[in-house]
């Protein structure tokens, strides 16, 4: 009884922080593995499943989603794991036997073209140096992103759900690529102008105060230096916002 | 869409996707700066949506609850279900609701726009308002004595239609009764049905006239009073002092449709017999020729007495079935189905009484059936039933009294 209070109290703990939630999962590592191997009816190959990863997330999901009137936590992960592991299930057995040209093919056999599969193999050392060079950037994005006291966990979390308010949101980051005035103030001062964004956006102060992480991280992408991440979203600089 | 790794962590990855927005999925060993397509995208939790789901059941279960509720009363309460026009000079229109409530009440025409001028309508109660309006009819001179209160109804269906005409109609007549003398005339708008008129109490005074789309309930009820049969004479004065000395079959037919009636032609009627005019040999009906008539059948007698009938049910006389066989006497049948005199019933002797028959069914004399005799008494037959004389039959064809039929 009171361990299951500990359990509740440190999934309420998780449910505002990341990284306890992290730990949580990591000390409760061995019972995801034992519902997924329930759930799969045999013993986890390797810890590299495809399925271990989904009933991780189930048990962050379960995190987030559980409340005190549903009972103990446990079973209630344990119920939100097999939940998701069924939709795995269904969505694998869909795609059986299908194969798609816009699917990645490196690991498949030789159903798609070879072209594709020899251009992989041509583009391999230049994916390899990509990734490195989109990974510098990124882990540079996130060191800038430290210094206004956000992570891409906050942003993840801060990031509207409503296509509105997103492209709202891009408006924003617009207006401020076009303004490298106001980029740098924004760097130098680490202030987020919220009332001139707001004032020349014609958007919402509260809707700018309510995404203020996630604008703080368009905001730095869109200064100097990260022009990987720019060209990831270039569907979005392009006026992809106003579509 | 093509996902950029972000963050790992051991749980779950932060990814970016190409529309700007960062995401949380499953961390299939992923890399960060790794381009994905198909990750595992982490589901936000549901409590929101389930609140808001929830709530959206319960405002829509509530909204159907009210607008259920509402449409019930507001059907019964709302919605013109009846209108019924109250004309007396001005004519008004009030228009109810499925409970009998006054919705509104308009002037129809000039007079009674006038009538309502300043009119508040203290009730919704149909009776009240009505008693107001002709009230103030009467107030205004709209309305006076032997004047006429015409409501014309306009109901969904008849049973309502009844439903109010008797009410108002019994309502109305007790209300004026005590003041006025006034005609009530109770009409259908469209169909000109009819509503049962109320009899008023006899002791009624100032009666108040019944009119019902113009029939006179006296001229076709037929509770409508036979001839004072509650005054008639005595039977014992109905018979004559001296009756003539006969037995049942004092007289065998002759074949002789001619006979003689003790109290003479034609004015022999008992003369204790008051109110049976017509005595006096002013016979409606006279057969001087000869009848057939079957040697069983026969009122060969001597009737002196009073024969009335009444048929309000199935009356047969047949075979050798007599009514005072010593037709000297008083005859009175009443029944209110069908009569047959047929085969050897026999009235048989001289008539010289009263013989009054009024049957509300099927009359009928078949064969050669007759009263062949000379009759001078009085001889009534009402029917309003069918009445059928089949063959050669014949009543008091020799009379000489009155004798009045009234067949409907």
């Amino acid at each position: 009884m009171n361990e299951e209070h500990v359990l509740v109290s440190q999934v309420y703990e998780a449910k505002e922080d990341m990284e306890a939630a992290d730990r949580l999962i990591g000390t409760y590592l061995p019972f995801i593995k034992s519902e997924t191997a329930k759930y799969l009816k045999r013993p986890l190959v390797e810890e590299n499943d495809d399925e271990l990863s989904i009933a991780m997330i189930a048990f962050h999901e379960a995190i987030r989603g559980y409340a005190k009137g549903r009972g103990a936590f446990l079973p209630f992960a344990s119920m939100l794991i097999k939940s998701r592991l069924t939709d795995h299930m269904r969505r694998e057995k869909r795609h059986r036997g299908h194969l798609s040209l816009d699917m990645p093919t490196g690991e498949e056999r030789g159903a798609d073209t070879l072209g594709m599969q020899l251009s992989a193999k041509e583009n391999e050392q230049e994916a390899f140096i990509s990734r490195d060079a989109t990974r510098a950037e990124i882990e540079e994005l996130a060191v800038k992103l430290a210094d206004f006291g956000v992570s891409f966990t906050d942003v993840a979390e801060n990031c509207p759900r409503q296509r509105r308010t997103l492209h709202a949101c891009h408006k924003v980051m617009e207006y401020a690529k076009g303004n490298p005035g106001l980029l740098e103030e924004f760097v130098l001062t680490r202030r987020f102008p919220a009332v001139r964004l707001s004032r020349e956006c014609h958007v919402e102060k509260k809707t700018l105060e309510r995404h203020r992480k996630y604008l703080v991280a368009l905001l730095v992408i869109c200064t100097n230096g990260y022009e990987i991440i720019r060209g990831h979203l270039k569907h979005v600089l392009k006026g992809g916002a106003d579509r | 869409m093509k996902y950029i790794i972000m963050e790992c962590h051991s749980s779950y990855a932060v990814l970016l996707d190409e529309e700007g927005r960062f995401l949380k999925a499953a961390n299939r060993q992923y890399q960060i700066g790794q381009t994905v397509d198909d990750p595992i995208l982490m589901k936000e939790p549901g409590t929101g949506k389930r609140i808001k789901l929830r709530a959206i059941m319960g405002i829509a279960a509530a909204a159907a609850c009210f607008l259920l509720a509402f449409t019930g009363y507001y059907r019964d309460y709302m919605v013109r279900d009846t209108s019924i026009c109250l004309t007396i000079n001005p004519s008004v229109r009030m228009e109810l609701n499925r409970k009998g409530q006054v919705l509104s009440v308009a002037g129809v025409n000039e007079d009674g726009r006038k009538l309502l001028e300043g009119y508040q309508q203290g009730s919704k109660d149909r009776l009240a308002v009505t008693r107001e309006l002709i009230d103030r009819a009467i107030h205004m001179g709209y309305l006076s004595a032997g004047g006429k209160v015409v409501l014309d109804i306009d109901a969904p269906d008849e049973v309502v239609f009844q439903k109010y005409g008797v009410e108002f109609r019994t309502e109305l007549t007790d209300y004026l009764k005590e003041t006025w003398s006034v005609e009530i005339e109770i009409v259908r708008d469209d169909k000109g049905a009819q509503v049962p008129p109320v009899v008023p109490k006899e002791d009624t005074v100032p009666p108040v006239e019944i009119e019902i789309n113009g029939i006179e309930p006296a001229e076709d009820v037929p509770e409508t009073p036979l001839p004072d049969t509650g005054t008639e004479p005595p039977l014992q004065d109905l018979i004559p002092q001296e009756p003539p000395a006969h037995t049942p079959d004092h007289e065998e037919y002759t074949g002789s449709d001619h006979r003689e009636s003790p109290a003479g032609e034609g004015d022999s009627a008992p003369e204790n017999s008051p109110g049976r005019s017509g005595n006096s040999g002013h016979g409606a009906e006279s057969d001087d020729g000869p009848d057939r008539e079957d040697a069983t059948n026969s009122d060969d007698g001597e009737d002196s007495g009073y024969d009335s009938g009444t048929d309000y049910g199935a009356h047969t006389d047949a075979g050798s079935s007599s009514d005072y066989e010593e037709d000297s006497g008083y005859d009175s049948r009443a029944g209110h189905g069908e009569r047959t005199d047929a085969g050897s019933g026999s009235d048989d002797g001289e008539d010289s009484g009263y013989d009054s028959r009024a049957g509300h069914g099927e009359r009928t004399e078949a064969g050669s059936s007759s009263d062949d005799e000379e009759d001078s008494g009085y001889d009534s037959s009402t029917d309003y039933g069918a009445h059928t004389e089949a063959g050669s039959g014949s009543d008091y064809e020799n009379d000489s009294g009155y004798d009045s039929h009234t067949d409907d």
